[in-house]
């Protein structure tokens, strides 16, 4: 028998010859099964009722985030509703880069593109790929509409509203620090200028990767691999109009997106970019920083990554890594009880500041060698070196302790179980669930 | 004592009634009736008060009623953690209010002493080992003074019926932290149920 079994076993005998008086509760049984059985039925009714609004996608996930973590199928669930508030954010505001951003450019390259619609599809790592309607008018404006909800984008303006119809609450995202004055055409216009010579291009970001017939148009395809993405263009040879642009996105979570079925110079009414909230919504806001991802990024996503998992670094540099965290924490705050709108927007800030670090670390040149040695290394372990990485340029090592100081280092540290980091052209597509 | 339930009456798994009772009425107030008593003592034992612990009771399987359809398990053992982890978060969100806890605090037992001897005497009687019998104010008491964490295991161990690893999922910890708090929780009531314990009165560890 062991220590434990003693002691238990010893303080069982104590409880054992202990008088309790349990009298009394028949009572309170009876009339509380009544009470619960209407509260059973009353939720019964509810589901059936239309008018009836869903409990919103993130208070589900995480009611049962502990429960779901436990079993592959929900797991993905988990991973998936939770990671929507990172990547709903992450989708329009990457931090560099953005999809809507990428079509800024794209549209400000095809000459005189003053309005255009298109498709996206959307496949971020262990969710449903998402189909949505998009709409584009200059300067730098954009709707998407996918089920339920619908963003619109004002990169002029600075703002990102996020209108959820089911919940009725709309989210405002200030943008703040995004790069002013930066111009806005040379990656598109170098694709357009790639699609109207076609196989000719001599750019050595682009690999022509042969011709392919696309929604029954004859397109040529070019692939360019950067840190931020891999997108491969598939375009008009004729026209020099994009026909399918596939992208797969480094950062968190990973994400895969393609447009497609554009049409360029349509009709797009102003009014569908008002960013006036619909009458009746509950308005939330929160300060999105667009400005380009920095070492002290990864610095204050660690620090607050720590914060989430009780002093630790998390298990990896990935989504699962980062959703693992989010659960637990909301989990330990005993979300079955009362998750409010508060709590959401802290998550919602703390997610955004492990996506800006995380994203820092991950999009990353190959060049830059980055590595992540942080699982099961904790905050006070002082001298641990947790992630280093070669800036570009510099023949030394860049390293990051536990107690997140960094130093300039002549040798990469040797950590056994190091994992080197991959950005998006290097990485497996996301799968969805 | 084993890693099993402590109770020797194990419920008889009933996964089906489980899923069912997502939603069938009847099945869902079999459920009820099956656990009530389970929820109804552990929620006692944490709140020593009758009238406070069935309010929390109440609130519990109201939250039950109301989730059910999404509970996502679809074992009776699925349920019964599910249940234990609502509970133990109203008794604990209940508990954090100092006032409530002072209240608590100021019931059990308020004119008791600690310091009397726990039955060292391996498996007799205390009375017959020539011990005072502790009584429940007293442990109650005592068990108040650990942090919330250890209270929950304590009480979910010995009055939950809950194994080591049904704990670790209930209060988000590892099975082997869960022993490690259990064994220094023991310990230090251990020491104020007996706090100058001779040297006769040390446990001998058997087997």
């Amino acid at each position: 028998m062991s220590d434990l079994e003693n002691q238990e076993s010893e303080f069982s005998r104590l409880l054992q010859n202990v008088p309790f008086d349990d009298a009394g509760g028949e009572e309170h049984r009876q009339s509380l099964r009544e009470r619960v059985l209407a509260e059973f039925d009353r939720h019964a009714a509810s589901e059936l009722a239309p008018s009836e609004p869903a409990r919103p996608w993130w208070k589900h996930a995480l009611i049962q985030g502990a429960e779901i973590m436990r079993r592959p199928i929900p797991r993905l669930i988990a991973v998936t509703t939770a990671c929507l508030a990172i990547a709903a954010v992450w989708m329009v505001v990457p931090g560099g880069q953005t999809t809507a951003q990428a079509f800024n450019k794209l549209a400000a390259a095809i000459a005189e593109a003053k309005s255009a619609k298109f498709e996206m599809e959307v496949t971020i790592e262990g969710q449903p790929k998402q189909k949505i309607e998009a709409l584009f008018l200059a300067p730098g404006r954009y709707r998407q509409e996918l089920p339920g909800a619908v963003n619109i984008v004002d990169l002029k303006a600075g703002k990102i509203m996020n209108v959820i119809d089911s919940q009725k609450k709309v989210m405002i995202m200030n943008v703040k620090g995004e790069q002013k004055g930066q111009g806005s055409s040379d990656y598109f216009e170098r694709l357009r200028e790639l699609l109207a010579k076609s196989r000719d291009a001599k750019d050595e970001q682009y690999q022509p990767i042969g011709t392919r017939e696309i929604d029954g148009k004859q397109a040529v395809g070019f692939r360019l691999d950067s840190p931020a993405a891999a997108v491969t263009l598939w375009g008009d040879a004729a026209t020099g109009t994009p026909v399918r642009i596939e992208s797969l996105w480094s950062g968190l979570p990973l994400t895969e997106v393609t447009m497609s079925h554009f049409e360029i110079n349509v009709d797009v009414k102003e009014s569908l970019f008002d960013l006036t909230p619909p009458a009746g919504y509950k308005v939330q806001s929160i300060d999105v920083d667009a400005s380009p991802y920095q070492e002290k990024d990864l610095l204050a996503a660690f620090a607050t990554a720590c914060e989430l998992n009780e002093g630790k670094f998390p298990e990896s540099l990935d989504t699962a890594g980062v959703m693992k965290l989010v659960i637990n924490f909301a989990v330990k705050k005993g979300v079955e009880n009362n998750f409010s709108d508060e709590d959401q927007q802290q998550m919602m800030k703390q997610s955004l500041v492990i996506g800006r670090g995380f994203g820092f670390a991950l999009q990353m040149p190959e060049s830059a060698e980055a590595h992540y040695a942080g699982k099961n290394v904790k905050r006070d372990a002082k001298d641990s070196p947790i992630f280093w990485y070669k800036p570009a340029g510099k023949t030394t090592w860049r390293v990051i302790y536990a107690d997140l100081t960094a130093k300039d280092v002549e040798a990469a540290p040797q950590v056994e179980g190091a994992k080197r980091l991959q950005n998006a052209s290097k990485a497996k597509k996301p799968e969805a669930f | 004592m084993s890693n099993e339930r402590p109770s020797s009456e194990k419920p008889e798994a009933d996964d089906e009634l489980v899923v069912r009772a997502r939603t069938d009425r009847a099945a869902f107030g079999l459920l009820y009736d099956r656990f009530y008593p389970h929820v109804e003592r552990y929620c006692r034992r944490r709140l020593f008060d009758r009238t406070i612990a069935e309010d929390v009771v109440s609130d519990v399987f109201l939250q039950v009623a109301s989730h059910i359809r999404g509970f996502t398990g679809r074992t009776e053992t699925d349920f019964r953690r599910w249940l234990f982890r609502i509970a133990t978060n109203a008794v604990s969100a209940h508990l954090r209010q100092s006032l409530r806890r002072q209240e608590l605090w100021d019931a059990a037992a308020p004119d008791k002493q600690l310091g009397r001897n726990w039955d060292t005497s391996g498996g007799s009687h205390p009375s017959q080992a020539g011990h005072d019998v502790l009584d429940w104010p007293v442990i109650y008491r005592a068990i108040l003074e650990l942090d919330e964490r250890d209270q929950s295991i304590v009480m979910l161990r010995f009055f939950g019926d809950c194994s080591h690893e049904e704990i670790a999922e209930i209060v988000n910890a590892t099975a082997g932290a869960v022993r490690t708090a259990l064994s220094r929780t023991l310990s230090r009531l251990r020491e104020k149920f007996n706090p100058t314990p001779t040297a006769t009165e040390e446990i001998v560890p058997k087997g």
